[in-house]
């Protein structure tokens, strides 16, 4: 009964965590990623718009985009239930959520090959983070 | 360069000889807020657009400061010449520099006043008076379409775009919104060409709500302004020389008029798509692409793309080439212009250059507070020095001191002052300052010239999206605003 309920605590934490870091990690991978190829457009927004309506642009884009990110949120927490039970699945536990962003950048974009690179790389860091609280709930559960 | 002389001069000929019809009219407002706000740029800015304008054979309303009233109302910079005779006040300011330049009045000491000589003047800008001779106006043709041109100040709005304003005569204003709602009486086409600082907040115009949504007004209004709504705008410097005006309308109507300022024929052919006639756009894409100042000048359709943006494209990192279209151009053209390498990575170079220009600033502005720090210590000291001698300087606005004055001791001083060893010093850092001021503007000019080409990136990619990801009314109200804006000064029937 105890397991029940903390293996129900720890879906709803990552759950929650996933949905409420999907946005952010989305912006700030597409922050470094156009850093890192040279490529401008996010990074001289700041250069040409007050910083202000970049906020207000984040805060609309957290809102409009939170169905998205409650579906990633769901994704995780059935991946979690479904494929953390057993080792053999537990090795592709999360994978889910990638290829769920990967869909996301298919199902929106015209050009979905332009935005590949930062739907994946948004999938990958939140793999980290569905992984970092794997790994919390397995050293919990021998604890 | 022979082909573009004759070019130009074929689109000034076609523009000035183009039959006006009875449904165009143009308006010019322009002046400032009030006296020190009123400076002479504007006035000539704006007698050379009503000529502009007139020599396009259309009927042009003028609305300048305080309209007809015989006091001064515009302000200007007595600049030393040997052609121009000194008058009485130019011989005595002259004289009394050296104590102007004591107590930093030394660029007061050059201003004057007068009256304006703007011809034709319909009326006054005091808002309450513009606004109900524009209702009037529209009101009585309300078919006509109409040209709005505005050559003054503006100020920001903190809360929303459509509440920035025009600084109108007495420090009276004029929203953006409560404009919009002028407009409302007429049933015609507008567009309209704002210059001042913030104008930005004027694109609202051209929507049905002025403070939110996309949908466009009906029948199209659309327009060029110098400025966002959130930044200052080049132009209102106080010198009344005209070889250094880089402001948004020197350019755009030497653009539609095939002449500049001075009189001379543009080296660049403005009709670019070769039609035989500069269109307002054309004039735009020319002075977004020439004018070397501190504008980011942008039209009502840009205004349009930015606000279409989709939340789900504006942080997305794109990694394809820039597409093929008339920013992608003016991208390409002005970076090949400042060296920028479009191989590599082209944002990277311009963000470097934009830190690089930082860096500059913050030297020249060490530089400046430094100057002034010993400026004033100097200053102090011979203040110090001048008030043992002449006891009244310490009370400028006393009786004693208005003794003092009356009895010429103020010329005394002046000749005092230019003996000191100190004053040389002063002349000297006060030169300096107004060189690294100078300076500073030019710094900041090519730093907008980065931004532009950030600007021009963002505009390339965004353009190409609506015909992606836009619906057709979407694409359809861009197109209604571009064909608004390609017409030419006269509007086509």
């Amino acid at each position: 009964m105890r397991g029940i309920s903390s293996n129900m605590i720890f879906s709803l934490i990552l759950g929650l965590l996933i949905a409420v870091a999907a946005w952010p990690v989305f912006v700030a991978v597409n922050i470094a990623l156009a850093w890192l190829m040279g490529e401008g457009s996010v990074i001289d927004l700041w250069n040409l718009e007050p910083k202000r309506n970049l906020v207000a642009d984040f805060i609309y884009g957290y809102k409009i985009s939170a169905p998205i990110a409650i579906l990633l949120g769901i994704v995780a927490v059935i991946d979690f239930q479904l494929l953390t039970r057993f080792k053999t699945t537990g090795y592709f536990s999360g994978i889910s959520i990638i290829l769920c962003c990967i869909a996301v950048a298919f199902v929106f974009y015209k050009n979905p090959t332009h935005v590949f690179t930062s739907f994946v790389a948004t999938g990958l860091i939140l793999w980290l983070v569905y992984k970092i609280l794997d790994i919390g709930c397995r050293l919990r559960r021998v604890g | 360069m022979l082909r573009t002389r004759l070019a130009s001069c074929f689109v000034a000929a076609t523009l000035l000889t183009t039959q006006t019809t009875s449904a165009d009219q143009a308006i010019l407002i322009g002046g400032g807020y009030n006296l020190q706000g009123s400076q002479g740029q504007i006035e000539l800015n704006v007698r050379w657009v009503q000529n502009v304008i007139k020599q396009a054979n259309i009927p042009v309303t003028t609305f300048f400061t305080d309209g007809d009233a015989p006091d001064a109302d515009v302000h200007y910079y007595h600049v030393e010449s040997e052609s121009s005779e000194a008058s009485a006040e130019d011989e005595l300011a002259k004289q009394l520099e050296p104590v102007a330049r004591l107590f930093n009045n030394h660029i007061q000491n050059q201003q004057r006043f007068r009256n304006h000589q703007v011809e034709d003047v319909l009326g006054s800008t005091h808002a309450d008076k513009l606004s109900t001779a524009l209702t009037d106006l529209f009101s009585s043709s309300p078919d006509d379409p109409s040209l709005i041109i505005y050559n003054g100040h503006g100020k920001q709005s903190k809360t929303s775009v459509d509440k920035v304003t025009l600084e109108l005569w007495d420090n009276t204003q004029l929203t953006a919104e409560e404009l919009h709602g002028i407009l409302d009486h007429s049933n015609a086409s507008t567009r309209f060409v704002f210059t001042q600082c913030y104008s930005g907040g004027f694109h609202r115009l051209a929507y049905k709500n002025p403070s939110h949504g996309q949908e466009l007004a009906s029948p199209t209004r659309c327009g060029f302004t110098a400025e966002s709504a959130y930044r200052l705008a080049e132009g209102c410097s106080a010198s009344i020389e005209s070889d250094d005006y880089r402001d948004y309308t020197t350019f755009f109507f030497a653009a539609l008029n095939g002449y500049d300022r001075d009189g001379e024929i543009l080296p660049i052919d403005t009709d670019s798509d070769r039609d035989g006639v500069v269109g307002l756009r054309e004039a735009h894409l020319y002075t977004l692409e020439n004018a070397y100042s501190t504008d980011l000048s942008r039209s009502t359709s840009e205004d349009y793309l930015g606000a279409w943006e989709p939340w789900y494209l504006k942080w997305v990192a794109d990694t394809s080439g820039l597409p093929s279209n008339e920013y992608a151009k003016l991208f390409r053209n002005v970076a090949h212009e400042y060296g920028i390498e479009l191989t590599g990575h082209p944002s990277k170079a311009i963000r470097s250059m934009i830190k690089m220009d930082g860096q500059k600033l913050e030297s020249l502005a060490a530089r400046r507070s430094a100057l002034h720090e010993e400026l004033s210590k100097i200053q102090h000291s011979l203040i110090s020095e001048a008030a043992d001698k002449w006891p009244a300087l310490s009370g400028p606005y006393t009786a004693a001191f208005q003794v003092m004055a009356a009895s010429g001791e103020m010329l005394s001083m002046a000749q005092w002052l230019s003996q000191q060893p100190d004053y040389q010093r002063i002349v000297e850092l006060q030169n300096e300052d107004s060189q690294l001021s100078d300076d500073m503007l030019d710094v900041e000019r090519h730093t907008t010239q980065m931004q532009k080409l950030m600007h021009f990136r963002k505009l390339s990619r965004l353009k190409h999206q609506l015909y992606q990801y836009g619906s057709q009314s979407e694409i359809d109200a861009y197109e209604s605003l571009v064909s608004c804006e390609s017409q030419p000064l006269v509007f086509a029937q």
